[in-house]
């Protein structure tokens, strides 16, 4: 079992970067020039992230319904999103938790959708997912859940970097990871960890949200 | 007469090239790689769960599979490149690549003097180093094939804790590479017969991302033990094996489209029967 230590370890994706900077080996070149990795816009000017669309990579994904999507049918409508297990006890309740702030908070005007994806292509069946989603009084119409085979579970989490690790136990450790992704799939800020203060995420919406 | 020969000679040797290009290309190249038998190896950090004894790692269990006895060369990589468009570097989507990738290229189709045929393709990315071998019905090594493998010196299949041999990997990992990057198989030949997982350039893994979890961050709820050098190595099983801790450390500042000067990548098969 678990210990009372947090399962989905948070900041996992700075903590590369420091220790790697620390380390007095010499820094293969070009260095990403991300500088600012706690929680940060991307920058806007950034000519790789500016017009990078999650949405290119298209792979097939299947809902708490049963339905199946493909990637790109996100598109057209602003998310947020992240990448959790439904089995999990500890910072995925978290994560959802604080959309649901989010999600109270915006209202009912907004055309903002939530979005969950699993990191769990074992566990994580349309009847777990559902399950989790009613547990946790998620809105069907507007939150979605969205499991994938594990090929393609690696490469989402590769494209948005996530870092994971599935562990002896049945946990999965990874980090803690908020995105608000745009119409057009273009991840527009990220947050590292969970906050009490959804206020910078309500505010990243606000800039990609048409309404 | 001499005319007449010529005639007959140069359009048969065209074909046989023809022929012997599409042999390659449509073959899978399965005579360049070496099968790897099952075993175990002692991995750097210690799993979380179950582990009483501190001191020590438990060790991974490792199925058998086949891997490149080489890293994927440029010429390589030119040849899968002229197939797949979408791979150029002009033309690959940049949620896969970043600005470095095939840099040292002097062109699409051209790699030039700085990257020569027969030297590692380095400056590509996670998912551009999965497409080539998804192509050949390959994949990345996960970090325990890789570092089982790469725990083989010349002689033995787990030289990790020979001192002689961890003293070559760091100086090693302190020399600069030289450009441009030598010829595939200038690094160490271990006795699986795989060249280079040593001594030339850093290699992609299919779990690079996985890198980072320790088990202290669990254990006592403080995500910091893991996160710096200091108490990253003290937190990893085996002190002495720094070769080892700079891979897990690389690694850990990885993200899947960086394309790097010094990390090229290889290909490994699953051996039917034998799951991941």
């Amino acid at each position: 079992m678990i210990g009372r230590g947090t399962t989905c370890t948070a900041a996992l994706a700075l903590a590369g970067v420091m220790l790697a900077t620390g380390c007095g080996r010499p820094a293969p070149e070009p260095w990403p020039h991300e500088t600012d990795v706690s929680d940060h816009e991307l920058p806007a000017g950034d000519p790789i992230l500016d017009d990078a669309s999650i949405f290119d990579l298209d792979i097939p994904l299947v809902d708490q319904h049963g339905d199946r999507w493909r990637l790109g049918d996100l598109g057209g409508r602003p998310m947020i999103a992240a990448m959790i297990y439904t089995s999990c006890t500890a910072v995925c309740l978290r994560i959802t938790d604080e959309l649901r702030l989010i999600e109270r908070q915006l209202g009912d005007r907004s055309d903002v959708q939530f979005v969950l994806f699993s990191l769990d292509p074992g566990r994580d069946t349309p009847e777990a997912m559902n399950t989790f989603a009613r547990a946790r009084g998620l809105d069907p119409e507007r939150w979605r859940l969205l499991a994938a085979s594990e090929d393609d579970v690696r490469s989402l989490a590769a494209v948005l970097g996530v870092r994971y690790q599935p562990l002896p136990d049945g946990e999965i450790a990874h980090s803690a990871l908020v995105f608000v992704i745009d119409a057009d799939g273009v991840v527009r800020h990220r947050q590292v960890g969970v906050r009490q203060d959804p206020r910078e995420l309500v505010g990243a919406l606000g800039r990609v949200s048409g309404s | 007469m001499t005319h007449l020969l010529r005639g007959a000679i140069v359009p048969a040797l065209v074909a046989a090239l023809a022929v012997a290009q599409v042999l390659s290309m449509s073959m899978p190249d399965t005579s360049s790689m070496v099968t790897v038998p099952a075993g175990s190896y002692r991995p750097l950090y210690r799993l979380p769960t179950g582990v009483v004894d501190r001191r020590d790692t438990p060790r991974r269990e490792v199925h058998a599979f086949a891997m490149d006895v080489h890293p994927v060369t440029n010429g390589e990589f030119l040849a899968f490149v002229r197939d797949h468009p979408e791979w150029r570097r002009s033309q690959a989507k940049k949620l896969f690549v970043d600005r470095a990738y095939l840099s040292h290229w002097r062109g699409d189709l051209d790699p030039g003097p700085l990257a020569p045929l027969d030297s590692p393709v380095v400056y590509v990315s996670w998912f551009a180093a999965r497409a080539y071998l998804k192509a050949q019905g390959k994949d990345l090594p996960t970090v325990d094939q890789w570092e089982y493998v790469a725990a083989a010196d010349e002689t033995v299949r787990d030289a990790s804790r020979d001192p002689a041999f961890l003293a070559r990997l760091r100086s090693w990992y302190g020399r600069t590479l030289p450009q441009p990057v030598p010829p595939a198989g200038s690094g160490l030949r271990n006795l699986y017969g795989i060249a280079d997982l040593h001594g030339l350039v850093w290699e992609w893994t299919l779990d690079f991302n996985s890198a980072l979890v320790t088990g202290e961050s669990r254990g006592d709820g403080s995500i910091d033990a893991g996160l710096y050098c200091g108490s990253g190595a003290a937190a990893a099983a085996d002190f002495d094996n720094y070769p080892a801790f700079m891979r897990f450390a690389f690694r850990s500042s990885l993200e899947a489209r960086y394309s790097v000067g010094s990390l090229g990548f290889r290909g490994v098969r699953n051996l039917s029967g034998a799951g991941q």
